[in-house]
C-alpha cells in the first residue's frame, strides 16, 4: 500500500507529512512506497523520536514471534487429528509433532504441493516412531518370527497411533491425486540419497523395495523436534503405498517390532541413535519381511 | 472419517493444525481452551467445506473460521476469560511492563510477559497481532482474513504493538514532535 497519498496539510506549496504511528508502523512492515519510506528513513536519521519509535515496532514484532513460535513445535493434541479425520477420534491424549519442512516459511505451507501439505503428516508419523519406547536389544530382525507382539507403554501406543492415522491421510490423498508430496522424485535419487545424507549425518541408500513390487516414488526431508529426519514413499503400480521414516532418536536400540492398527501395519527399530519405520496397509509379513530384507544396509557404517 | 472431503483439503488442513493452534493461543491464551477453540474450529470447517472457495487461502479462510467461532464463544459465555482480560493498568501487567531498562529487550523480556501482555488486549487486536507480526500477512490480507477495512487493521495494529511497547520501555504516546514537514519532489 501507499502512503504517498496521506498528505494532511493541503498547503500546495509544501508537501507536509505527519508521520504518526500508523505510518512508522507501516514503513516497518514494509507496507509505504518507496519515497515515503525514504522520508521516514531520513527523518529517522535526525530525530530519536522517531527512530525510537520504529525500534519499538520491530521489537514488538520480533517479540511477537517469539512469544509464539514455539507453538508450532509442541505436540498437535490428538483430538485435533480426530477432528479432521486423521486419526481415532476418541484418542483422549496429547501426542504428535514437532512440525516444521525444512523449506520455507510457516506462512508458506499449506500452499506448495510439494512443500506443503505432508508437513504435519509425516512429521507426526516420524515422531511417532522416535517416540516408540522398549527396552530391548538390537539384532532387529535376524532370527526373528516374522510377526510379534511387544508390550508398549501407553505413549508408543499413541505414537503407533498417529502412524497409521497419518498413512490412512497420504494413502487417501495419493489414491485420488496419483502424486506424492516429495522434494526430490525418484528420478534424481541420487540427489536425494546426498541431500538426505548430509541431513542425517550419516550416508543413507534408499533402500530398493523393487523385489516386493514396489517402486521408489522420492522422498522429503521433515524437521522433527528439531532435528532432520527422512520421509521415502513407495508404491505399486496399483497405488499401493509402503512409507519409510527415518530420524534420529535419543532412545536405546530396539528390535524390531510390528504394531497393527486396524487396516494399517507399522514395522519399526532403534540401532546406533536411528529411528526407522516402514509403514503399509499391506500385510504385516509382508511389510516386515520388507524391514529385514532393508535393515541391514539402513544401519549407519 | 471426515466422509466427503476432498482427502487433499483434509491434508492440508492438517498441516494448518499448528499454524492454527498458534493462531488460537494468541486468542485465547490458556493452550487448552485454545485447543478447544481450534477443534470446534475445524469442526465448524469441516462441516461447511463446501463454502471454501479452490484457488483462495485455505489458512486464511479457516483463521476467519477460528476468530469468528472464538467471537461466537465468547459471546455465548462458553469460555472463561483466560488468563487475560485484566486492565492494561492493572498490577499483574504493571508488574510485567515495568522492566527497567528493557531497550535490550528480548535478553530482559521473557515471553512469558509478552504473551501476558498480550492478553490484556481487546479480542480484534489480539487478532491483529497473530495474523500480521506472527503469521506474516500483509494489512491486506490480514483486512481480508477478518473481512474488515485495512484502516481498521492498521489502527489496531498501532493500538496493540503500542501496549506491547510499554515492555521495551517505550512511551503509549507517540513521539513528541513527529510532526515533520516534507519538501515536494521536484520544488
Amino acid at each position: 500500500m501507499s502512503f504517498a497519498s496521506s498528505q494532511r496539510d493541503p498547503d500546495p506549496m509544501e508537501r507536509t507529512t505527519r508521520i504518526d504511528d500508523v505510518m512508522l508502523m507501516a514503513y516497518v512492515d514494509g507496507e509505504v512506497d518507496a519515497q515515503t519510506a525514504r522520508e521516514i528513513e531520513a527523518t529517522i536519521a535526525t530525530d530519536p523520536a522517531i527512530g525510537r519509535r520504529v525500534a519499538m515496532f520491530r521489537q514488538t514484532a520480533t517479540m511477537m514471534r517469539g512469544a509464539f513460535g514455539e507453538v508450532l513445535h509442541e505436540p498437535v493434541p490428538e483430538r485435533l487429528l480426530g477432528a479432521l479425520g486423521g486419526g481415532p477420534a476418541a484418542a483422549p491424549a496429547a501426542v504428535a509433532a514437532s512440525v516444521a519442512p525444512m523449506r520455507g516459511r510457516p506462512e508458506q505451507r499449506g500452499y506448495l504441493w510439494r512443500n506443503a501439505g505432508w508437513a504435519a503428516a509425516a512429521a507426526i508419523g516420524a515422531v511417532a516412531l522416535l517416540n516408540v519406547a522398549s527396552q530391548q536389544g538390537v539384532a532387529p530382525f535376524a532370527q526373528r518370527a516374522p510377526v510379534q507382539e511387544v508390550a508398549a507403554t501407553t505413549d508408543a501406543e499413541r505414537w503407533i497411533d498417529n502412524l497409521a492415522a497419518w498413512y490412512r491421510v497420504h494413502r487417501a490423498s495419493f489414491e485420488k491425486d496419483q502424486r506424492l508430496l516429495v522434494d526430490i522424485g525418484a528420478e534424481n535419487i541420487d540427489e536425494l540419497e546426498r541431500w538426505v545424507g548430509a541431513k542425517l549425518q550419516r550416508e543413507i541408500a534408499v533402500p530398493d523395495l523393487s523385489p516386493f513390487g514396489y517402486r521408489q516414488q522420492g522422498g522429503r526431508l521433515l524437521l522433527i523436534g528439531r532435528r532432520p529426519a527422512a520421509q521415502f514413499f513407495y508404491a505399486t503400480e496399483t497405488g499401493e503405498l509402503v512409507q519409510l521414516v527415518i530420524g534420529f532418536t535419543d532412545q536405546p536400540d530396539r528390535e524390531g517390532r510390528l504394531d497393527q492398527r486396524e487396516d494399517v501395519n507399522i514395522v519399526s527399530w532403534r540401532e546406533k541413535g536411528y529411528a526407522y519405520a516402514f509403514i503399509g496397509r499391506i500385510d504385516g509379513k509382508r511389510l516386515w519381511a520388507m524391514a529385514d530384507a532393508t535393515w541391514a544396509k539402513l544401519k549407519p557404517a | 472419517m471426515s466422509g466427503g472431503v476432498d482427502p487433499a483439503i483434509q491434508a492440508e488442513l492438517v498441516a494448518l493444525l499448528p499454524r492454527l493452534r498458534r493462531f488460537a493461543r494468541g486468542l485465547a491464551g490458556v493452550p487448552d481452551q485454545a485447543d478447544d477453540l481450534v477443534q470446534a474450529a475445524c469442526e465448524k470447517a469441516l462441516s461447511r467445506i463446501h463454502q471454501w472457495t479452490p484457488g483462495t487461502r485455505l489458512d486464511s479462510w479457516m483463521f476467519r473460521i477460528v476468530q469468528t467461532t472464538w467471537l461466537d464463544q465468547k459471546r455465548a459465555q462458553k469460555v472463561r476469560t483466560g488468563e487475560g482480560r485484566v486492565d492494561a493498568d492493572s498490577p499483574l501487567v504493571e508488574a510485567e511492563l515495568s522492566v527497567d531498562g528493557a531497550r535490550e529487550m528480548e535478553s530482559h523480556i521473557t515471553y512469558d510477559a509478552v504473551r501476558r501482555a498480550m492478553a490484556t488486549l481487546p479480542d480484534e487486536q489480539r487478532a491483529v497481532m497473530m495474523l500480521v507480526c506472527v503469521e506474516g500477512q500483509s494489512y491486506k490480507e490480514a483486512a481480508d482474513t477478518l473481512a474488515i477495512p485495512i484502516g481498521t487493521v492498521m489502527s489496531r495494529l498501532s493500538r496493540a504493538r503500542t501496549a506491547l511497547g510499554r515492555l521495551v520501555g517505550e512511551p503509549a504516546t507517540e513521539a513528541a514532535g513527529n510532526v515533520v514537514r516534507f519538501k515536494p519532489e521536484g520544488s
